[in-house]
């Protein structure tokens, strides 16, 4: 190499440091997408009525390029490294498909060894280069799905789904059905379990026509019965007073902050933590690419 | 009908008296207006029904009797004007309501909810079926002795119900953050495809711009490269 030697090797130390940050934020990121995807809150059936899951498939992107990221980033760390150059060179030319003769490494530390080796070199940092852009690929268009898909989570997205399939027993067809039964038991365990009613609370049902309502009569079920505070037999305390609307007898705060919290807060993960390793990955490329073209041949 | 002359017996008095059908008296007007109930009660207005205070103590000047009753009359807005307190309790052309007594526990809530009943179906007498229509609507009290009312309150203020609306969802514009996120990306992922394409261009066609190798030591149309065999031959003539 025609530089300064000193340069070279403060250069190479830069360039295993920041692959070392690749892999482990490779590993972080996979880590992150297994906890999105396994759904901890079984909200799954609600996003996936609104055909709104896309935020699952970018996770599901995430979590291998971050595998990907954490190989490629141990290629790379070897790639610059120089420690031990038989290996080295055995590894290079497993990786490049390079024929070696096995003569080659018998012989001392000459010129043309140093050329076919930073030929060898050159041509691993290129199928490095070309890997990491097809992974750089995959996650931009992960971090672009994750962002543009947590804008939709609005409240008026959930309160439209919930009235037209919570309770709705008249789909048009299978897939319909199967739908409208993942909403209703998923709202119905929602209601239960976190004490809420509705999205904004118990007036979406009055306000807004439904397919509850079609079903049940409103001065029965003004809402469900699962808004109502509940005994430990699982019934309500007062139907009457939980029909009445009197405080104390039927849970009046809406759900919608238990739906979106934790949906926007992994978005907002897998987006922006995305984001931060693709700029990060970035400069490392570009100096990659710098020192590539460097080795001279 | 004439009231018969004064006798002076008054239980002979009495006697005649009841052998005439006298009309009953016109009801006594209590100044009292129903209310809807002010408890915070989510729902106080429903689409078919209403929660009203119920009129305690509006009745006690009056002695009002175990066997008398006190109705609901409730009807439309425009049909208030025509309405007159039937005298007798078959000729209700209005559908009327025994109030439900109903005791709410938590805060003593005394209310009486209206058109409650959906076992009651539009034409039977004597219950309240839930309300088709948003209104407006009023009610008034009466208080029914077997000769007829004997007592009513003012029409209350109107009431609209609750009307249902279909809800209007509108996708929102993207935020400030996926704007951000969306250029850049876009921006480094052409920076490092250029970064990609040009060194591979650059050696294609460095590689196929290059001439032919004619024969040894036309060594100037070359890279500057070193291969082994022109090396070996020194070697092997230096050894």
């Amino acid at each position: 190499m025609a530089k300064d030697d000193s340069t070279v090797r403060c250069f190479q130390g830069l360039l295993i440091f920041e692959n070392v940050i690749i892999g482990m934020c490779g590993i972080a990121l996979t880590a992150e997408c297994i906890f999105f995807v396994s759904n901890q809150h079984s909200l799954y059936p609600l996003l996936e009525a609104t055909d709104n899951d896309d935020i699952y498939g970018a996770a599901w992107i995430g979590m291998f390029v971050g595998i990907c990221f954490f190989c490629l980033s141990v290629l790379g760390i070897a790639g610059i490294m120089k420690s031990n150059r038989k290996l080295l060179l055995v590894i290079f030319a497993s990786l490049t498909g390079v024929c070696m003769d096995p003569t080659d490494t018998a012989r001392s530390y000459t010129g043309q060894r140093r050329d076919s080796e930073n030929l060898i070199i050159r041509l691993f940092l290129l199928r490095y280069f070309l890997l990491m852009f097809i992974v750089y690929g995959f996650e931009v268009a992960s971090c672009i799905t994750a962002a543009t898909q947590r804008d939709f989570f609005t409240p008026n997205l959930f309160l439209k789904q919930m009235l037209e399939r919570y309770q709705n027993n008249t789909p048009p067809n299978n897939d319909d059905q199967w739908k409208n039964n993942g909403v209703t038991k998923t709202w119905d365990r929602l209601m239960l379990q976190d004490n809420c009613c509705g999205v904004n609370g118990p007036s979406d049902w009055q306000k807004y026509t439904s397919a509850f309502r079609t079903e049940n009569n409103d001065a029965d079920y003004p809402w469900p019965r699962q808004c109502c505070v509940m005994n430990n037999l699982k019934e309500p305390l007062n139907l009457e007073a939980c029909k009445l609307g009197v405080p104390g007898y039927y849970h009046n705060q809406g759900c919608y902050e238990l739906i979106s919290g934790p949906m926007n807060r992994h978005a907002w993960g897998v987006a922006w933590f995305g984001f931060a390793i693709l700029c990060w990955t970035f400069w490392v490329l570009l100096g990659t690419m710098f020192y590539w073209s460097r080795i001279e041949y | 009908m004439s009231p018969s002359p004064p006798r002076r017996a008054a239980g002979d008095l009495v006697v005649l008296l009841s052998l005439f059908s006298l009309p009953a008296p016109a009801p006594e007007r209590i100044s009292y207006a129903p209310q809807l109930s002010s408890a915070t009660l989510a729902g106080r207005l429903t689409q078919p029904t209403f929660t009203l205070e119920q009129p305690r103590g509006q009745f006690s000047h009056l002695n009002v009797a175990d066997f008398d009753t006190i109705w609901l009359v409730l009807a439309h807005s425009h049909a208030t004007q025509s309405f007159t307190a039937p005298q007798r309790v078959e000729d209700t052309p209005v559908p009327a309501n025994l109030p439900q007594r109903g005791y709410y526990p938590g805060n003593e809530l005394r209310v009486l909810r209206v058109a409650n009943d959906t076992r009651c179906s539009p034409m039977t007498r004597g219950c309240h079926h839930p309300l088709p229509g948003p209104g407006p609507y009023r009610v008034k009290f009466l208080v029914v002795r077997d000769r007829g009312p004997m007592a009513e309150t003012e029409w209350s203020s109107e009431t609209h119900l609750q009307q249902a609306e279909a809800l209007q969802a509108a996708p929102g514009p993207h935020s400030a953050g996926t704007v951000v996120i969306v250029a850049i990306l876009s921006v480094l992922l052409a920076v490092v495809l250029t970064t990609l394409l040009t060194p591979l261009i650059y050696t294609c066609y460095d590689t196929c711009g290059s001439t032919s190798i004619s024969g040894p030591g036309e060594l100037a149309c070359m890279r500057r490269y070193n291969t082994h065999h022109m090396f070996s031959p020194s070697a092997e003539g230096g050894s």
